[in-house]
């Protein structure tokens, strides 16, 4: 920014016309500076993109906005066999992406090391290569546009909404609290696979049917019915105790410090009582049992450290 | 204090220490009245032997209350538990009379640290029948008998001093701020720099999220490019970082970076900030000066983060300024050890969710947080980092590995529960030893010398170039190693000394002690005020020699001999003991004698001077003795599993730690498994008897209640049952998860 007003980077916050938090518009003038008439009259520098200023440095003369992203803006166009002095119908030859490939902000597109003057051409923003044309001789970069869908994880009653933030749901429930869990929130139909809270969750009981449901198991879950409810995509299981090796192979990794949630393990896990066999607690297995075939919410998240969170059980009361 | 910040302060509440969060839960939050401890404590006592202690301190009151001055009340706020003890003159010597523990109320409900600091004191006035407070003041200076003449009190209640330090480049300026402010006892959150591979909007996210209690800006060098701190500036300036407590004050910055950019930043930040100069801590790349940075990282401490933590206001003025970050304090009176003794010392605390180690090389004091390395809330970290082989590795029985796992993943899950039998005791020992083991790594490579200085050369050096940014800790330049924190100090001595011997593996000669009752913190601010009676209390209540270690170091076939160790009493008595790799070897020798060492090592092993060359020392005495151990470094295990358990247990046996019989018993247990009757839940487990902790003297008797008397004991399990009586009183609301 200080490069094109021609002025010192220690003037930057000086020269802008907005200030950290405004909101800019494309091409908005968001600096201005007055060279004087014999200096080169008043530069002016506009806005690339429509978002928010977040920072402004005069250590650097640089300004940054966090553009705003829009499902309906039009891609990126570089016109990379122009730009390499070569035909169109070449331009494959020399790209070194291919569509569908995300792309950094500089990164390099297609290069032309044969020319007299080797040359290469750069990405201008960070996205996806929508097109490479072989007719127009075009690189269409697609910016990322990433819809945030949230569910509502409990059905109820929305009872507040907190602008830009979230909503607050309330639901009457039966709730169940665990010690240990694996996994983000979940959902679905509770069922029993298990006689008593004594018995073996093993792969056997579970069977195709049980997809998209949160499965209840006795004392143990097995290595073999963990993996059987991974491929069978069943939603959730709740469980007295599972072994930690059994959860390290199924990880692939150790479980370091008790912070989880956000493990991509295809399966949401929640054990009652610790590791090891231990069956679960009967006022807890009976409620389950007692509420089988109810839609439920689930979420392994665990944070054991002072203000401890721990993996819940949410059985909706009120269902409609 | 609001909702929002008190849900921040549970996040927060971490802790060193978490060690005692099973005495802290079982201890209860309000203590009765004083007959109802009285009448619980008698009803729990189990026998005479504790009755008769009970009276003795009665008997004891009348003499000791006939002092009126050199009363010394030291208090540690910890994230769980509330450590307060109580040191008497006597004649030339301080003594550690009492000692009370009562669970830190610095969360919701209560809020208000004091409620834990009066409850502690007041635990204390029972014990001692002296009246400490009045009118819920504290009584200061001593006056007929009541009262203290000095209160000294450290803290690292909701998660200490909590730092966020910048520098412009990682390893050069950024890594000297992170040295002052871990030297100054501060949590660091973050550190933020140029090279840090964040974005800005990563790096100004983060400051704002972090919201620490203090900022450190270093950066650059006197005289060079200002443009890099002025950026580093800007992101503080645009993350705004919120305070943890309190709005009345402006979050402090400390800048000791390029002393060109001091007006600038000041007027920068100055606006919303309270920008405190002091000079550069890199003023070039070959100076390193953070001495006056800790300084002011303390005085804002004290001024400013303390004043607004909930209830710190009355304790700051209770303590009229003696108070400090508990880290800080220990590190004070290690460099007060180091100087006196003209020593290297090394020192470990090892706690539930972090190890804290402390050096003080030739003078150069460092310290170092293993922040998930612990041994109940990071437990699994230990075996995740250091690899169920190497802990199996340890066991002197035989266990299924699935067993240890389970077990350290429910002690994760339930970090306040405490071990039930002795099974679960040796798991967590071996498990310290990894802990211990990891940090020091970790240590190593926070405590280097300056990075990126010139080094001049000559042409001889052509074949030997150096690296600048060496590890400052050289294991066998190191004298004294002291382990600290609850798996240390609560262990059977000679099980202690084991786990010290095999987590830190000291090589050369070294001397080995255990803080008795996790006094240091205590001792460390003392220090501040009466530096002769700290450096007396370390060394008469604190410290317990456990004896000095003979370790030269190489590789070697089982049974191999490896060096020879003679040694002369200072009554003429010689001898000489021939060290056997792989072997461990005791010759006895009592705390308070010496000897003088002569260490001869084979060709290829070296003993501090070099491979196969003479080193003389001088041992001194402690529980153990004169430790040989010739099992190398780093120690080596049988690989076949029998043969490595059958050299654990003749090690173990050869330190004491573990009787044939103990041993036998262990391996009966390991066949039933881990937990015979289940997990393990929070509730009152047996207390080990420190079997060989020196009896009394008798001169002494019955005035110590702390420590390594059993005294110190029986008043601990007192405060506890007298506590879980109050709990019963209150209707049985016990600690849960």
């Amino acid at each position: 920014m200080a490069k094109e007003l021609g002025i010192d980077p220690a003037d930057t916050e000086g020269a802008s016309r907005v200030a950290v938090g405004d909101k800019v518009l494309e091409d908005q003038v968001i600096a201005r500076v007055d060279h004087g008439v014999f200096g080169g009259g008043v530069v002016e520098l506009r806005s690339p993109v429509e978002g928010v200023v977040e920072f402004i440095s005069n250590a650097y003369g640089r300004m940054l906005i966090r553009e705003r992203q829009k499902e309906a803006q039009p891609p990126f166009v570089v016109n990379a066999a122009q730009k390499l002095d070569i035909p169109a119908w070449r331009l494959r030859w020399h790209t070194a992406v291919k569509e569908g490939d995300e792309v950094k902000q500089g990164q390099m597109l297609a290069a032309d090391p044969y020319s007299v003057y080797a040359s290469a051409v750069f990405s201008p923003v960070a996205g996806v290569v929508e097109k490479i044309c072989s007719h127009t001789g075009e690189i269409h970069v697609r910016r990322p546009y990433r819809p945030v869908l949230l569910d509502a994880y409990i059905p109820g009653r929305v009872v507040e909404v907190i602008p830009e933030f979230g909503a607050r749901i309330a639901t009457t429930c039966g709730f169940i609290q665990g010690v240990f869990g694996l996994g983000f929130e979940a959902y679905g139909r509770l069922r029993v696979a298990v006689d008593s809270p004594e018995a073996v969750l093993d792969a056997a009981a579970i069977t195709a049917h049980d997809r998209g449901s949160v499965l209840v198991g006795g004392s143990l879950v097995t290595l073999a019915a963990l993996r059987r409810a991974i491929e069978l995509q069943v939603a959730a299981i709740i469980v007295g105790g599972a072994n930690n090796g059994d959860l390290v192979q199924v990880l692939g990794r150790e479980i370091g410090v008790g912070i989880t949630g956000q493990e991509e393990l295809g399966l949401t896990l929640i054990m009652t009582e610790g590791f090891g066999r231990q069956p679960m607690a009967r006022p807890a297995f009976d409620l389950l049992a007692q509420n089988a075939g109810r839609a439920v919410s689930v979420n392994g998240t665990t944070q054991i450290r002072a203000g401890a969170i721990r993996p819940e059980v949410i059985i909706p009361l009120d269902e409609r | 204090m609001g909702g929002a910040p008190a849900l921040l302060f549970r996040f927060l509440i971490l802790a060193q220490g978490a060690g005692l969060v099973a005495s802290a839960i079982l201890a209860g939050i309000f203590l009765p009245d004083d007959e109802g401890i009285q009448d619980h404590a008698m009803q729990a006592l189990p026998n005479e032997t504790n009755r008769a202690s009970l009276r003795t301190n009665s008997q004891i009151r009348g003499e000791e209350c006939s002092m009126e001055s050199g009363r010394i009340l030291a208090i540690d706020v910890g994230s769980t538990t509330t450590k307060a003890l109580l040191f008497q003159k006597n004649g030339d010597h301080y003594r550690l009379t009492h000692r009370f523990n009562a669970p830190t109320t610095v969360e919701a409900p209560y809020e208000d640290v004091m409620v834990g600091v009066n409850n502690a004191i007041r635990g204390l006035e029972h014990e001692t029948g002296w009246h400490l407070l009045e009118g819920g003041q504290l009584i200061t200076p001593a006056r007929a008998g009541d009262g203290v003449d000095l209160f000294a009190c450290t803290s690292s209640a909701g998660g200490g001093l909590q730092m966020m330090v910048t520098g412009v480049m990682r390893e050069l300026t950024a890594e000297s701020a992170e040295r002052a402010a871990l030297g100054a006892g501060a949590v660091v959150l973050d550190i933020i720099c140029l090279d840090d591979n964040k974005t800005v909007l990563e790096k100004v996210g983060r400051i704002r999220e972090l919201r620490p209690d203090m900022i450190l800006l270093a950066g650059g060098t006197d005289g060079g490019a200002l443009s890099h701190v002025i950026a580093v500036a800007e992101f503080i300036r645009a993350a705004k970082p919120k305070l943890r407590f309190g709005n009345s004050f402006r979050l402090p910055v400390v800048y000791a970076a390029n002393a060109d950019g001091r007006e600038q930043v000041r007027e920068m930040l100055g606006g919303t900030m309270r920008v405190e100069v002091v000079p550069n801590i890199r003023p070039t790349l070959e100076e390193e000066h953070v001495e006056q940075a800790r300084d002011e990282i303390h005085r804002l401490f004290l001024e400013h983060v303390m004043a607004e933590a909930p209830g710190y206001a009355t304790l700051v003025q209770w303590s009229q300024s003696n108070i400090l970050p508990t880290p800080a304090a220990v590190g004070d009176i290690l460099q007060a050890l180091a100087a006196s003794e003209e020593a290297n010392v090394v020192a470990v605390d090892i706690g539930g969710a972090t190890t804290d180690v402390f050096s003080v090389m030739f003078g150069k004091f460092n310290r170092s947080v293993s922040a998930n390395l612990g041994m109940s809330y990071s437990i699994t970290n230990v075996m995740a980092q250091a690899g169920i082989g190497a802990i199996m590795d340890w066991l002197p029985v035989e266990l299924p590995e699935g067993e240890v796992r389970n077990w350290a993943a429910n002690r994760m899950i339930r970090p306040t529960t405490v071990s039930q039998n002795q099974l679960q005791v040796l798991l967590e020992q071996v498990f310290a030893r990894e802990a211990l083991r990891l940090s020091m790594e970790h240590h190593r490579t926070v405590a280097v010398g300056l990075k990126g200085i010139q080094q001049r050369r000559q042409v001889a050096d052509i074949l030997n170039q150096t690296r600048t940014g060496r590890p400052l800790v050289d294991p066998f330049q190191v004298d004294i190693i002291i382990g600290s924190g609850g798996i240390l100090s609560h262990s059977d001595r000679r099980q202690a000394l084991a786990i010290l011997l095999d987590g830190l593996q000291p090589t050369g000669i070294t001397r080995l002690y255990i803080d008795s009752v996790f006094m240091l913190p205590h001792l460390g601010i003392i220090s501040r005020v009466n530096p002769k009676a700290a450096m007396q209390l370390l060394r008469d209540e604190c410290l317990l020699p456990m004896g000095t270690c003979v370790a030269p170091v190489g590789k070697a076939r089982p049974g191999q001999v490896v060096a020879t160790v003679k040694y002369r009493r200072p009554d003429g008595r010689a001898g000489v003991e021939r060290v056997v790799a792989g072997e461990i070897k005791v010759v006895p020798l009592a705390a308070g004698e010496e000897m003088a060492l002569e260490v001869i090592p084979i060709r290829n092993f070296d003993a501090g001077e070099g491979p196969g060359k003479p080193v003389y020392g001088t041992a001194r005495g402690g529980l153990a003795g004169l430790i040989i151990d010739g099992r190398g470094r780093p120690i080596q295990h049988e690989v076949r599993s029998e043969q490595r358990r059958a050299a654990i247990r003749r090690q173990l046996a050869a330190l004491g730690a573990y009787s044939e019989s103990q041993l036998a018993a262990l391996e009966a247990a390991a066949k039933k498994g881990v937990c015979p009757s289940g997990p393990a839940r929070t509730g009152d487990y047996p207390r080990p008897h420190h079997r060989e902790d020196p009896p009394p003297d008798p001169a002494r008797r019955g005035q110590c209640a702390g420590g390594r008397h059993g005294g110190g004991l029986f008043h601990h399990r007192q405060n506890r049952t007298a506590a879980r009586g109050a709990l019963r009183h209150r209707g049985g609301q016990g600690a849960g998860h």
